[in-house]
This record gives structure tokens, C-alpha cells and sequence, in this order.
């Protein structure tokens, strides 16, 4: 019989059911004796730091050595896992059950300090040359300050020249940018990503062990629905593993959580306080706990649908297996709150219906979106996971993913959140998302022949006119304007002789083609949803590309005075009810 | 063994489109470059591809295809505009364009059918002026065709699809008017323009289409899509009469190539285009020689 050397240890302790009740009933079966490791933890002398992601996932760590024999504590204790661990442990041992969450508690209050540091500096440490951490590499600041210092000289000698060549820049980006969005609009909005062919469902028995994690930070008020959220999803409940990522100094977020009678698949992960206080941080030190085969990613008030883990399982099994990431549609159920809760509504159908499904059929790098991203966790572990110091962590994840030669592709389900209805928390969302974008975009221009190799020269291009013409042309927007209704109001001449009039011709053909397609692909954004009512307000859209354009600005800004501070979203202010439609 | 058995070596129409937007994409930039000429006879390549590929896509036999393709371009005699002659590429051009992608986004509706119609009629008012009529009447029947368990927003839609058409007409105008620019007219041919009793013109586009009437004839038609090129043939037809009637410059020529370039779109709507094919082909070479008798038949009498 498994585990007979243990029934000396007794009977059992308890057969407590509700929360634990599998694993009581599993101790129960292997007859192991409970022990509590809040109140007796385990010998310190007893634990290597080289087995600490087996604790982590495995679930179980040495206690104690009595009368010559090792005793491990299990919390989720299977024949075939304590078969394995005798196996490895070339002394005899004895089993013991613990409580799940008190084992975790004893690994990290052991481990605090080197899971916090891996979770901070892992990327960092294996490869420094993709990681945020520095803003800029010496190489960078130097062709930075020489272009300035290149300009500044050029503007004294020519001003208007200076001023000519770099309106015909922007303009160049600018319209390259709108024109690359166009054709990723044609190819996402091809029938193939409308009706996919649906892969074969698993079946139930066959579903593995899903990871979800779920960042919270000053949460509390959306808790209850959270859970009840988590708890509609179609999947079996028993494997589920479900990560509430809290911060320690998070008082209140914890409170709800201890106030609800949490199912077993539950599970809160304190994340000590540190340096840089972000959220890839925080899935970073959880992530170390997971123990799905996949794991996604969902925010607070996200709502998914409900066969989404199934759909993403069904796809990883009938897709390539260099697939790494899915990435679910997102879109909004508070749309109709106000007039910008409809503009992010067809900016977010644009993205995530039209664009990232463009990017997935031209192969290139996708970045994610920041919530339903579905890993294989082998590999999501393998790359070290998120960058603590990128603040748009899901974005450089997705080009990283490509650089490693794995590849994220769409999933076709869609998870509903809440929009930011309020302009000051909009702009601070954005403004965060677009220095995400400049950190990435810096990121991995540091060796541009890196990339080139890396993503091809698709890729290369693609990454180029994706991540770093989002910015460039959030940023030039207003310039463009200014020029032109500087130079339309006040007769300033700009650009003078016949190259300096086709230089204005084509500034201007830039600006209004710019914003007409923009407005155009605003406007077809919420299409595929068949939320038409919706696409008048996309005329607007040249009034959003400037709060964008303010954001951008702001962005850059804070690239360079505060390039890690994470300005977090509020969430639970709406006033409209998260169901799905 | 019938024609449409002949073994022809395979031409995929996926190979065409690429083909065709590097000529189109070529041609756009090469335009201040080149010749009037050169450029008209661009076009006819370009036209005579696109009618080939939807052909092609209509799933009509290859022999079929090539023939119908050739009888089209032949019928309004467009190719004879790289000649200065005669024909009117640049409007068989744009009601093609308009009448293929009226046809493709009443029969499926999706995103990449809604940006081709706008594309279409866009492009069709750079082209023609007759674009923007074009506009105006198709798409309010585009988008009032009733689709089953449909329920979208046709506020919506319409104004999805009226935005592309009316930023390019705004544009244009302001090219036309204030810049003084016009981008096709360097490129248009510039023969004498003919003058013809609006009933006689109205009755000689009508002739020349016995494609566009077969197809409201044949059974089990694809009826939206093949009803819609239809509608695009009247219209064109219709408005290019009352230019005659206006007297505005418009010759037999013109009308011609509206026809001829909206009758293979209807043809592509057919079913069962193997069993139809020899129907279809005897359509294509009596609207070509009836055509050509409408426009050489009075010079050669006169």
C-alpha cells in the first residue's frame, strides 16, 4: 500500500470538506498524517534553494527528519507523486499532508527574498540586452544626443531647410504608418479570422491543469465580481489554478479576499514589497507557483467568455507547437457610457479585431494585449517571463516571443473589460501604454541587426512601423496640424521653391489622408461585432488622436523623468453592469 | 469532347491579383512619368485582368474565360484607346470596378467587401466623374438588399460606406478647383467627341447588353449579386444618356464600355457556370458585335 509507512503517524486530523475537500480526501485515501506548517515549519536546514520552483509546483517541501527518515509534507499528494519523490531521495521517507496554502506560505517566507529578486531581476540577469531596466544603452543616448546636437547646428545654418526635411520625415512616417495599418486591416479582415475552422474540442478527462492569474492591486471593490467571473468559466473547477496576485502592502484587496468562501482552485499570492512596483513584477513572482500546463493572464474586471481555457486548449493541442501565446480578443461592455468610453471601444475592435489578426497572418511580431494572453507555461518560464521594468510588459513580451522563435497567434474568443470613462485616468492609461512602446521599441533597437536576424525582415519592418510608428505618429500628429495651420494662418511660407511646393503638397496629402483613413478605420472597427451604431462617432476620431497625441507626449515625458512608474488603472468605476453581451 | 474539357494550362486566378496591383501600383507612381498613351495602355492591361481573374473566380471554364475576357475588351473597343482612336478605359475601368465590388459585398458583407466598395467608388470618381453618380444610386441599394438574420445598423453601415466616396469627392474638388489639378485628364483620350439623340444612345446601351438581360433571365441566379451589376449597367447607361441629352462630351464609345464592363460581372453570378458557359460566351460575342456595329456601322454609312 502507498504511503503504509506513515500510518503509524495516526489517524487522520481532519476530514474537513469544502475548502481542501480533494486533497483531504487524497491524504484521506493515503492515509498520511496532517501536519500544520504555519505553526510547525519546515527545517530550514532541510530545504535547497535548487528545488525551490519543484516546491513551488509540486507541492510539497521537507519538514522534518524523524528517527532517521526524511518527512516530506505534500499538499496535493498523488501515489504516483510520492512514488516519484521516494524515488528521488536516496534516504527513506515518510509523507505527511499539509494545507496548500500553508505550505506556499512556508516556502515563501523561506524564499521571500530570491523570489522577489528573480522576479525583478530574472529577465534582466539572463538577458540584459532585452530588458527595460536601462532606458537608454550608451550607444542610444550617444546617436541621441549626436542627431540633437546634428539638428540644433542645422537649424542655426538653415532653419527652414531643418524645418522642410523634418516635415517631410513625419509626414513619410506618418502616412507609412496609416498605409501599413490599411493593409493589416485587409488581411485581419479576411474571412479566415471572421469563421476560423473551430479545432477539435478536448474532451474533459483530457483538459489539463490551467494557470490563471489574476493581478490586483487597490481592487477590492470589483473582488466579488471577479470571482464570480472566474467561477462561470466552462472548465473543470478542479483544474483550475488560480492565482489572486495581491500586494503586500494591499490591505484592503487582501480583506475581500479573506471575506469569500473561496473554492480550493484559489489561491492568493502575496507579492512582497519592491522595486519597481509593476504589474509583469507580480505575475513574475506568481508565475513561479503555476502550475498549468498553460496559464493566462486576466485583470481584475475582466470578464471572459465562458469556453474561452477550452477554446485556447483545443487550439494549442490542434496548432503548431511553436505557438507559445494566444491572444484573446478584448473589448468593452461599458461602450455606451460616454463619448470616450466609444472611441476606445473602436480604437480596442480596431486592435484587436482587425490589426492583431493582420499582424497573425503576416507572421510578424504581435504585441500583446495587457489581459488573455494564454502561454504554454514551459515556455513562458523558459524566457523568463515578463520584464519587471517595461511598463507595456505584454507588447515586448509578444515581439520577444517572436525573437525566440515561438510564436503568438489570435484566439478567437473575446474577454469584456471595463473602459477607462474618465479623461485624467484615459490619459494616464495611455500615456503608460505609449511609454511602453517607446521602452520596447528602445528595447530591442538596441542591436538592430539582432532584431533583423531574429523576426526577418518582415518582422524588422513590421516591429518598425507597429511599435515605433504607433508612438511616432502620436507624436507627429499635432506637429503636422501645427504646421499647417500655422503656416495657413499666418501666410508663414514653409517651404518655398518647386521641391519646397511638393514637399507641402505632399505634408498636406498626409495630414488629411492620415486622418480620413483613420477616421475610416475607426469607423470600420466595431464592423465585425455588428456594432454599426457605433461607427458615426469614428468621424470624431481626429478629436481622439489628439488626446492620443497629448498622451504620447506626456509618454515621452515620463520616459525620461520616470521611465518605470506604473500609473494604475482604476477599475470599478463604471457605472454600466459587466455582463457580457 | 466539349470546350470546356479542353486542357488549358492551369491559370489560377490567386496568380492575377498580385499581378495586377504591381501594374496598378506601377502605373500610379510611374503616371507623371509616362506617356498618355502608355498610360491608357496600362490601364487596358489592368482592365483586361481583373475581368479575366473575376472570371476565373466565377469558377467559368479557362477556355471560357480568356474568350469572354477578350469579347469584353473587344466590345467597347477599349483597347483602341492606347491608340487615340476610340474606347474609354478609364470609365470601363471604373464601373467595373464598382459593379464587381457591388456584387462581391451583397453577396458576403464582410469587412473586406465593405472597404472594396468604398475602394471602388473612390476609385471610380478619380477615373470618371460618373463615380460619384455611381455612388449616390448604388448605395442605398446595397445597403438596403435585405439580408437574412441580419441585424446590423444600416445608419451604419451607410455611413461606413459613404465616408471613402465623399472624403475622395471632397478631395477632388479641391484638387480640381482650387489646385487645379486634375489626375486623369492629361490621360484621357482626346479624339472629338460624338454626338447621338439621347433615345438612340439610351437604346444602343440597351442592345448592347443581352448578358445583363440573360442574367435577369437565367434560373437560379445568385440574385443579389448578379441583380446588383445589373442595377450598376442601368445606372451607367441611364446616366450616360442624359450626359448625351445635356450635352455634355460623351460618345458611343463611352456608353459601350460601361456595358461591356459591367456584363462579364453578371455573367460571374450565373450558376453552374460549366453547364452555362456556352450560353455565356454566345452572350459576350453578340453584345461585342452588336456593339461594334453600333460604333463603326454609322461612321461607315456616313
Amino acid at each position: 500500500m502507498e504511503g503504509s509507512e506513515d500510518i503509524e503517524a495516526g489517524s487522520l486530523a481532519s476530514t474537513r470538506l469544502g475548502r481542501g475537500a480533494r486533497a483531504v480526501s487524497a491524504h484521506a485515501r493515503l492515509s498520511l498524517r496532517r501536519v500544520d506548517l504555519e505553526r510547525d515549519p519546515p527545517d530550514p536546514s532541510l530545504l535547497r534553494a535548487a528545488e525551490l520552483d519543484a516546491y513551488c509546483t509540486g507541492l510539497f517541501v521537507p519538514w522534518r527528519r524523524e528517527k532517521g527518515r526524511l518527512v516530506i509534507a505534500c499538499a496535493e499528494p498523488t501515489p504516483a507523486q510520492l512514488a516519484y519523490l521516494r524515488g528521488r531521495n536516496t534516504e527513506p521517507v515518510l509523507f505527511a499532508y499539509a494545507r496548500r496554502d500553508a505550505l506556499l506560505g512556508a516556502v515563501e517566507t523561506q524564499y521571500r527574498d530570491r523570489l522577489t529578486h528573480d522576479a525583478v531581476h530574472g529577465l534582466a540577469e539572463a538577458e540584459p540586452q532585452l530588458s527595460a531596466n536601462r532606458t537608454f544603452t550608451g550607444a542610444q543616448a550617444r546617436v541621441i544626443a549626436g542627431a540633437v546636437f546634428l539638428a540644433a547646428a542645422a537649424i542655426l545654418v538653415t532653419p527652414r531647410g531643418v524645418l522642410a526635411i523634418v516635415a517631410g520625415l513625419l509626414a513619410a512616417a506618418y502616412l507609412a504608418n496609416i498605409l501599413f495599418r490599411i493593409a493589416l486591416v485587409w488581411l485581419g479582415a479576411a474571412e479566415a479570422f471572421d469563421a476560423p475552422p473551430a479545432p477539435a474540442p478536448v474532451a474533459s478527462e483530457d483538459l489539463p491543469l490551467y494557470t490563471i492569474l489574476v493581478p490586483l492591486y487597490d481592487e477590492a471593490n470589483v473582488v466579488p465580481s471577479l470571482i464570480a467571473s472566474l467561477r462561470a468559466l466552462d472548465y473543470p473547477r478542479e483544474k483550475l489554478d488560480i492565482k489572486l496576485v495581491v500586494e503586500a502592502d494591499d490591505g484592503e484587496t487582501r480583506k475581500a479576499l479573506r471575506t469569500l468562501d473561496l473554492d480550493p482552485c484559489f489561491h492568493t499570492v502575496v507579492v512582497p514589497s519592491s522595486s519597481p512596483r509593476t504589474k509583469p513584477k507580480a505575475c513574475n513572482y506568481a508565475l513561479r507557483f503555476a502550475r498549468g500546463e498553460f496559464v493566462v493572464i486576466f485583470d481584475a474586471e475582466d470578464r471572459p467568455e465562458r469556453d474561452q481555457l477550452k477554446k485556447a486548449v483545443a487550439s494549442f493541442r490542434a496548432g503548431p507547437a511553436n505557438v507559445s501565446c494566444l491572444q484573446a480578443r478584448l473589448n468593452f461592455y461599458n461602450r455606451d457610457e460616454n463619448w470616450l468610453t466609444r472611441l476606445f471601444t473602436l480604437d480596442y475592435a480596431l486592435w484587436f479585431d482587425f490589426l492583431l489578426p493582420g499582424l497573425d497572418a503576416l507572421r510578424v511580431p504581435m504585441p500583446l494585449g495587457g489581459t488573455s494572453n494564454h502561454f504554454r507555461t514551459a515556455v513562458l518560464r523558459s524566457i523568463h517571463g515578463w520584464d519587471s521594468f517595461n511598463v507595456t510588459e505584454d507588447a515586448d513580451l509578444g515581439v520577444r516571443l517572436a525573437r525566440l522563435g515561438h510564436r503568438a497567434t489570435t484566439l478567437d474568443s473575446t474577454t469584456y473589460e471595463e473602459a477607462t470613462s474618465r479623461l485624467d485616468d484615459w490619459m494616464k492609461q495611455r500615456s503608460r501604454w505609449l511609454k511602453g512602446y517607446m521602452q520596447t521599441w528602445l528595447v530591442h533597437m538596441r542591436n538592430p541587426l539582432a532584431l533583423w536576424r531574429h523576426a526577418g525582415p518582415r518582422g524588422f519592418f513590421a516591429f518598425q512601423l507597429f511599435i515605433g510608428g504607433t508612438f511616432v505618429s502620436s507624436l507627429a500628429n499635432p506637429l503636422m496640424w501645427a504646421i499647417f495651420l500655422i503656416s495657413h494662418a499666418t501666410g508663414i511660407v514653409i517651404f518655398s521653391g518647386p521641391l519646397g511646393e511638393a514637399l507641402a503638397r505632399a505634408s498636406l496629402f498626409s495630414l488629411v489622408a492620415g486622418n480620413a483613413l483613420f477616421v475610416y478605420l475607426a469607423m470600420l472597427g466595431p464592423y465585425r461585432r455588428g456594432w454599426l451604431k457605433l461607427a458615426p462617432y469614428g468621424l470624431t476620431a481626429p478629436v481622439y488622436w489628439l488626446l492620443i497625441s497629448a498622451a504620447a507626449w506626456r509618454a515621452l515625458w515620463q520616459l525620461l523623468r520616470r521611465p518605470f512608474h506604473w500609473e494604475k488603472t482604476r477599475h470599478g468605476i463604471s457605472a454600466f453592469e459587466a455582463i457580457s453581451p | 469532347m466539349t470546350l470546356t474539357d479542353i486542357s488549358f494550362p492551369q491559370v489560377r486566378s490567386t496568380v492575377l491579383p498580385p499581378v495586377i496591383a504591381t501594374l496598378a501600383l506601377t502605373l500610379a507612381v510611374m503616371f507623371p512619368l509616362l506617356s498618355p498613351l502608355a498610360i491608357r495602355a496600362m490601364a487596358d492591361i489592368i482592365f483586361a485582368g481583373l475581368v479575366l481573374h473575376g472570371l476565373l473566380s466565377a469558377q467559368i471554364p479557362v477556355f471560357y474565360a480568356f474568350a469572354i475576357a477578350i469579347l469584353s475588351f473587344a466590345q467597347s473597343g477599349v483597347f483602341l484607346s492606347a491608340t487615340d482612336r476610340a474606347g474609354s478605359i478609364w470609365l470601363a475601368l471604373a464601373v467595373y470596378c464598382v459593379a464587381y465590388s457591388a456584387a462581391a459585398f451583397v453577396k458576403h458583407r464582410d469587412a473586406r467587401r465593405v472597404m472594396l466598395l468604398g475602394g471602388a467608388l473612390s476609385i471610380a470618381q478619380i477615373l470618371d466623374p460618373m463615380g460619384a453618380v455611381l455612388a449616390i444610386f448604388l448605395l442605398p441599394v446595397c445597403v438596403g438588399l435585405p439580408r437574412p438574420g441580419e441585424g446590423r445598423d444600416k445608419a451604419g453601415l451607410l455611413a461606413l460606406l459613404l465616408f471613402m466616396p465623399i472624403v475622395t469627392a471632397a478631395v477632388l474638388a479641391y484638387a480640381r478647383g482650387v489646385l487645379g489639378i486634375d489626375p486623369i485628364s492629361f490621360a484621357r483620350s482626346q479624339r472629338p467627341f460624338s454626338h447621338a439623340p439621347f433615345l438612340l444612345v439610351l437604346l444602343a446601351g440597351f442592345a448592347a447588353a443581352p448578358a445583363l438581360w440573360l442574367t435577369v433571365l437565367v434560373r437560379n441566379l445568385q440574385r443579389p449579386a448578379g441583380l446588383i451589376s445589373v442595377f450598376t449597367a442601368i445606372v451607367a447607361i441611364v446616366e450616360i444618356a442624359l450626359t448625351f441629352l445635356l450635352g455634355i462630351e460623351r460618345d458611343m464609345a463611352s456608353m459601350l464600355a460601361a456595358v461591356a464592363a459591367a456584363s462579364p460581372v453578371a455573367i460571374c453570378s450565373w450558376p453552374r457556370p460549366r453547364k452555362n458557359a456556352d450560353l455565356m460566351l454566345a452572350a459576350a460575342a453578340l453584345a461585342a458585335v452588336v456593339s461594334w456595329l453600333l460604333i463603326y456601322l454609322p461612321e461607315a454609312v456616313t
